[in-house]
């Protein structure tokens, strides 16, 4: 395939194209995760499992651009992270299946689809009340905690709560109306195989 | 606060107490063993119950894909990243007050969010003000338009297409001369909706549903509700019959047209919502799509083209639809090569940089209208 002449191109013995994107934009890398993430001490873990996961595709040959190849892989194992990081109560009840399978691979489908949501959720978000939508974009983009919004705003936690019960809410409907009921899989994901 | 009666809920209450669990249980304090009772109560009342748990549990991880969205002014964006995609782009600053959020460390974030679509969005998908009469109607290469009918039902013509709006009394008629429309009928049983297009028929009473006219192929995709399909006899349908309503937009084309209405063709297939079907004179193929085709198929309603593992030959001839700009595949290899990726309707520049930069493709310029593709040759 054509992706397999570029990659040989570059490639010399020692060093892969993904290594040497790697080395060179580690830092980059890192910032980029953190940013997602909001938690410095799980920052190394995620770099590395993204690195390990291109290196992966690398072997099987089908990378076509390093850099920005690590730098997708990294998003997605980010927010693989940070999903499970989100207490799902149905996770107490007994009677409840698990939410389905962990997404190891994902593709370019997945990504594809992914934006197309993400784009849906800025638009929910877009319809918000200023206020409202503060509170909720400091809650889901930044991850601060109830405590430290009330104090940012000078409101208190409650109305926190008020605010944020509502914007998932009208978030929550406005996606489902443009979506219906189907959530791709790449975002189903429960807390297995996080042990 | 819970007691033995439960008085009957609806949906929406449900899901409120469904919200309220979730954001509980993703609170600043973990939930204490009280609430997780509380919640073991509360969701062994019904499955919906669970249900709706669960939903909103789905919604609020999914959610959490906004945090990409974090961005700190000081650096720089990393470079090639979506660099396929051309679906996020533009700015729009939604951190309300006109300025950055001033954080505990005195950081300086901005939430800027990209969203291309947006405007194309607002543009393709505002109704016209004025409900549109009989007439003809139609796009040229690369526009799209929103008509609303009388009776507010929506026909969202794409690129280079072409109705005729012939509403009667009795039934809601419109014909399909050229490319593709959506069609978003208001529910009218005494009234049927009915598009023709060269020898099909699509008969629906309110639903929702798109039809492509690809040569003497139909192409039809029910997003809502149900419709039914027949074929109707082109030369049997004497001009004569029933004279068209006068149009002054397009009186030449009146002539030319299958303007009066069959009499009532015979349905051989009803189609639901997520299936499809491209049919012609001799035959007929029905397809089930997913949510995910679905919304892909129907992405052009909101300005965008989505491919997932599509041959390069298709995503040239559909891209084309929205571009007078010839483009042709040298290499027949390359019309083989497999892609995805999502392209604003018209950014024809965008595909081929895409083509250029992460295939492997090398793009020539023969002249404006002109352009070749071809496998790039080492250096």
């Amino acid at each position: 395939m054509i992706t397999k002449a570029k990659a040989d191109k570059s490639a010399d013995k020692k060093s892969t194209p993904l290594l040497a994107a790697y080395e060179q934009h580690l830092n980059a890398l890192k910032r980029y995760v953190m940013r997602i993430i909001h938690a410095e001490n799980d920052v190394e873990d995620v770099v590395q499992e993204a690195f390990m996961r291109a290196y992966k595709s690398e072997i099987e040959g089908d990378i076509r651009q390093p850099k920005s190849y690590l730098f997708r892989v990294a998003k997605h194992v980010a927010l693989n992270q940070i999903r499970q990081k989100v207490n799902r109560p149905t996770d107490f009840l007994e009677d409840c299946d698990p939410a389905s399978v962990l997404v190891e691979s994902w593709t370019m489908e997945d990504e594809v689809l992914a934006q197309e949501r993400l784009g849906i959720h800025c638009m929910a978000v877009a319809a918000l009340p200023p206020r409202r939508r503060k509170v909720y974009l400091m809650r889901k983009v930044y991850g601060m905690s109830q405590k430290s919004i009330a104090e940012s705003l000078g409101i208190t936690v409650s109305t926190v709560e008020a605010h944020l019960a509502k914007a998932f809410k009208e978030c929550h409907l406005h996606v489902k109306a443009r979506f219906g009921d189907s959530q791709p899989e790449s975002v189903r994901q429960s807390k297995e195989g996080r042990l | 606060m819970v007691n033995n009666i439960h008085t009957f809920q609806c949906h929406e209450d449900i899901m409120e107490e469904a919200y309220g669990w979730v954001l509980k249980f993703n609170a600043d304090t973990p939930a204490t063993d009280q609430d997780i009772a509380a919640l073991k109560v509360w969701s062994a009342r019904s499955p919906a119950h669970r249900q709706a748990l669960k939903e909103a549990e789905d919604f609020w991880c999914e959610a959490e894909m906004l945090s990409q969205l974090a961005v700190p002014v000081a650096q720089p964006k990393p470079e090639g990243l979506g660099r396929f995609f051309s679906g996020l782009r533009g700015f729009a600053s939604f951190l309300g007050d006109g300025g950055g959020l001033v954080m505990g460390r005195s950081q300086v974030f901005a939430a800027v969010f990209c969203l291309g679509l947006g405007v194309v969005l607002l543009s393709s998908l505002l109704p016209l003000n004025n409900s549109v009469r009989n007439g003809v109607y139609s796009t040229a290469i690369g526009e799209q338009k929103t008509l609303t009918l009388s009776d507010a039902s929506q026909v969202q013509l794409d690129t280079h297409s072409q109705v005729q709006i012939a509403y009667e009394d009795g039934a809601r008629v419109i014909h399909l001369l050229q490319g593709k429309a959506h069609f978003d009928v208001a529910k009218n049983p005494d009234r049927p909706f009915e598009v023709y297009a060269h020898e099909g028929l699509v008969r629906a009473v309110g639903t929702a549903f798109s039809v492509y006219l690809a040569g003497r192929d139909i192409e039809v995709l029910v997003d809502e509700g149900r419709v039914d399909l027949a074929r109707v006899d082109l030369p049997s349908v004497a001009p004569s019959a029933a004279a068209p309503s006068s149009s002054p937009d397009a009186p030449a084309l009146i002539d030319a047209l299958p303007a009066a209405r069959a009499p009532a063709g015979k349905v051989f297939l009803s189609l639901d919502r997520g299936q499809g079907a491209q049919f012609n004179r001799a035959q007929q193929v029905l397809t089930q799509l997913s949510e995910k085709e679905l919304a892909k198929e129907l992405a052009w309603r909101k300005g965008v083209l989505v491919f997932v593992r599509d041959p390069l030959s298709k995503v040239i001839s559909e891209v084309g639809r929205y571009t007078h700009v010839t483009i042709e595949i040298v290499d027949p290899a390359l019309g083989d090569m497999v892609m995805g990726g999502r392209f604003q309707v018209g950014e024809v520049g965008a595909l081929f940089e895409v083509l250029e930069i992460g295939f492997g493709v090398q793009v020539d310029y023969l002249n404006e209208g002109h352009v070749q593709l071809r496998l790039a040759t080492n250096e």
